[in-house]
């Protein structure tokens, strides 16, 4: 569970400007269930995402986070270019407190990378990369897992395999998904939230928050 | 007769056809007599530019349209009009696109890129030449080429819209959306009303599941040109099956072999974002928990460093030992073999005295300098939330101590096999020493790491101040061979005072008349609390700059 209570985050823009990602927001995620929150480009969406999940600090207020909160999901930024991906496992594993040689076993199952795994992962393709960075956050078992944009990596065989073991994975845990595609979002989630100019406005169904989105889009549009 | 003459031509089409240019000129030279028209065509396919303008002249336009029939050609006056201009300017690109884009509304691919192949000059091929040889490729299949050439039409005319929409096409055929948006927005903002960019931009949004703009944009396009209507139509239906809940999606079957497990709708409780009461105390974590989880985090921190420190060099972290080493038992052999007749302050040789101080002092520098610039050199790593810069720190220090101290401890295992030291008179004192010089280290290289994030002056200054340090900390000479109101204030140096202590637990003999190990440990608790409370008062404002 994270509850952000009356939290503000504002950032410089490169043009010298401010700009709100969040105006006082107050918001439970709890447990178990798995929500969206959808938000035009720029909204803030990957910047909500950083606060709750601690990277970025907040300008005031405080958010709680009960279990553990994963990293952005496939997120390959900690891999070091120089080590196989097998030592990069280990290290994540140690970080979260899995048995390595268990973390290893599973992601080298899951991702088929066979004799790469022990490559420095400077020579894998960004396909490969991104099974491993896919393998890792499942291997974990995250409280909350945390999607920026959920992207598809592989073949169609993988696609599958990877969205069934997810979904696996999110019986037991909690999801908050920040995306602007409805698609995603409705594959996903029991509820939603708009990110919007600054507030986060929760609905009880995923069916009322798109509506609501569409009008607000419009307006935008107008 | 004349059959014949055609059978030579089409063989020789059909070689270039299939890119085999030897057994064409093979063909071509040893055919004798062709009529004009046949021998135009036949040299006019293997760009043999000197002859072409008289054939042209003599050829008539019945030789002409037989020679394009015995190629299966269309023999209209347009077609036997082009060939003839081509052939009377064998340079001029104009007439050879001309008419390679009539051979390929004929479908004869392969035979307009052997007519275009001669002018392409990659990245110095004209415009023209170069939006048409993408197209003939891209009818070849050969997409690679095709897009390079397109890249090349689409840069070099960028005030017309239809290489843009070219380049477009060609870039979503290739998976590239993001860029086709680029180019299909470049070909809009030269003409608003080009229908075929809204809809290669509408398919590439759709692309980026960004579906909104995916249906405004056929819509446009579909406005614009009827053409496109029933793309649109297309594009609204899928995003209406979106919308419908209960409607099963047709692009989600479940594939082959793996049985996707239906997603478990919750029963989601109305004013589910609103926090509990309960829900707002903050956590407790015992400490004992948070302790064992930090050790377990730097423990995977310094496992990583040692192998990533020098991923380059198959010695792998041994490297990280040779490099100090090789400092001091360089230092070693030129004290050994020119300082045997000057005596030293403390001990028997010099070579013993200068160890006993150089490498408490790199202990210090290294670990000093270690913690400079950590924030933006572990940017990526701070991206997990569970890793903190004081993690990154504790790692580092952990790390550079360690590894100093197994230097110093091989180097006097090393004095003591080549018969120059003793063993260390006080073992229990020197990991004293040691562990006062670590506090104060670690808090002179919290300071550091703060200092060096916001200023990067100090980065250099840093290393300039321990040079002179290393002068002046007791290394190469003793505080009693120095005047009294200068000893004074070198006794103010906590690391004079290290030296000092290092040498007095070393030397069974000697007992320092200046050690002032108070002294040293309040500098050590207050160079570790002001770096505490400098690192305290700024983590979060790094991990941000990072």
């Amino acid at each position: 569970m994270v509850v952000l209570q009356d939290v503000r985050k504002a950032y410089r823009t490169a043009d010298g400007g401010r700009r709100t990602v969040l105006n006082g927001a107050t918001i439970a995620f709890p447990a178990g269930l798995k929500v969206g929150v959808l938000g035009h480009n720029g909204a803030g969406k990957s910047t909500l995402l950083r606060l709750i999940s601690g990277t970025e600090p907040v300008d005031s207020g405080r958010i709680t986070r009960h279990g553990r909160v994963s990293f952005p999901l496939g997120f390959s930024g900690t891999f070091h270019p120089g080590l196989s991906g097998r030592e990069n496992l280990r290290f994540l594993a140690r970080v979260y407190g899995v048995p390595p040689r268990a973390m290893v076993d599973s992601v080298a199952e899951f991702s088929e990378l066979g004799p790469y795994m022990d490559a420095p992962i400077e020579q894998y393709s960004s396909g490969m990369m991104a099974k491993l960075a896919f393998g890792a956050s499942l291997a974990i078992d995250f409280d909350v897992y945390l999607v920026d944009e959920l992207t598809e990596v592989g073949d169609a065989r993988f696609r599958a395999r990877s969205a069934a073991a997810f979904r696996d994975r999110l019986r037991h845990a909690s999801l908050i998904l920040v995306s602007h595609n409805s698609h995603t979002i409705r594959a996903l989630c029991d509820c939603c939230a708009i990110l919007w100019e600054g507030e986060l406005i929760a609905f009880d169904t995923v069916d009322a928050a798109l509506s609501r989105y569409a009008e607000l889009m419009g307006v935008a549009d107008a | 007769m004349s059959g014949s003459q055609d059978q030579r031509l089409a063989s020789i089409g059909a070689a270039l056809a299939e890119g085999d240019g030897a057994r064409a000129a093979a063909l071509h030279a040893a055919w004798q007599q062709p009529p004009p028209g046949h021998a135009l065509l036949a040299e006019l396919l293997l760009d043999r530019q000197e002859a072409l303008p008289g054939l042209a002249e003599a050829a008539d336009a019945e030789g002409l349209a037989s020679a394009l029939q015995a190629l299966g050609l269309p023999a209209g006056p347009d077609m036997v009009a082009a060939l003839r201009q081509a052939a009377a300017t064998p340079l001029a690109e104009p007439a050879r696109v001309h008419l390679a884009s009539l051979l390929l509304v004929a479908g004869r691919h392969a035979l307009a890129e052997t007519l275009l192949r001669p002018f392409w000059r990659g990245a110095h091929s004209s415009p023209m030449l170069a939006r048409a040889i993408s197209g003939t490729w891209m009818l070849l299949g050969r997409d690679g080429p095709a897009l390079e050439a397109a890249r090349i039409a689409a840069d070099a005319l960028p005030v017309q819209p239809e290489p843009q929409e070219h380049l477009a096409g060609l870039l979503l055929r290739a998976g590239q959306p993001g860029p086709a948006l680029l180019a299909a927005g470049r070909a809009l903002g030269v003409d608003p009303a080009a229908h075929n960019a809204w809809r290669l931009a509408s398919a590439a949004y759709l692309e980026l599941g960004q579906t909104a703009e995916a249906i405004a944009a056929a819509n446009r396009a579909a406005r614009l040109s009827a053409n496109h209507a029933p793309h649109a139509e297309q594009v609204r239906v899928a995003h209406a099956a979106e919308l419908d809940q209960d409607a099963p999606p047709a692009s989600r079957a479940p594939m082959p072999g793996a049985a996707i497990p239906a997603p478990i709708r919750r029963h989601v409780p109305p004013g589910w974002a609103v926090p509990a009461p309960e829900a707002l105390a903050p956590r407790r974590v015992s400490l004992r928990a948070a302790l064992a989880a930090r050790a377990r985090i730097v423990d995977a921190l310094v496992l990583r460093e040692t192998r990533t420190m020098f991923t380059a060099s198959r010695l792998g972290y041994a490297w990280a030992l040779v490099e100090p080493l090789s400092h001091v038992l360089l230092l070693s052999a030129v004290f050994f073999f020119l300082g045997h007749d000057s005596e030293p302050p403390v001990g028997q040789t010099m070579l013993t005295f200068y160890m006993t101080g150089v490498l408490s002092f790199l202990f210090f520098a290294h670990l000093t300098e270690r913690a400079m610039d950590l924030p933006a050199a572990n940017r990526s790593l701070l991206q997990v939330p569970a890793l903190g810069l004081f993690d990154i720190f504790a790692g580092k220090a952990v790390l550079s101590a360690t590894t100093d101290l197994v230097v110093a401890a091989v180097t006097f295992a090393f004095l003591l096999a080549i018969g120059v030291g003793e063993v260390p008179h006080d073992p229990a004192s020197m990991i004293g020493c040691y562990a006062v010089l670590f506090l104060l280290a670690c808090g002179v290289a919290s300071f550091n790491l703060v200092a060096s994030s916001y200023s990067s002056a100090w980065e250099k200054l840093w290393p300039s101040f321990l040079r002179v340090q290393y002068f002046t900390c007791g290394v190469f000479y003793h505080p009693l061979d120095m005047p009294e109101d200068i000893r004074g204030l070198i006794l103010l140096n906590p690391l004079v005072h290290v030296t000092e202590w290092m040498r007095q637990a070393y030397f069974h003999s000697y007992e320092s008349p200046f050690l002032d190990i108070p002294y040293l440990l309040r500098c050590a608790i207050a160079a570790a609390l002001l770096g505490t409370l400098v690192f305290a008062a700024t983590a979060r404002q790094l991990r941000r700059m990072a």
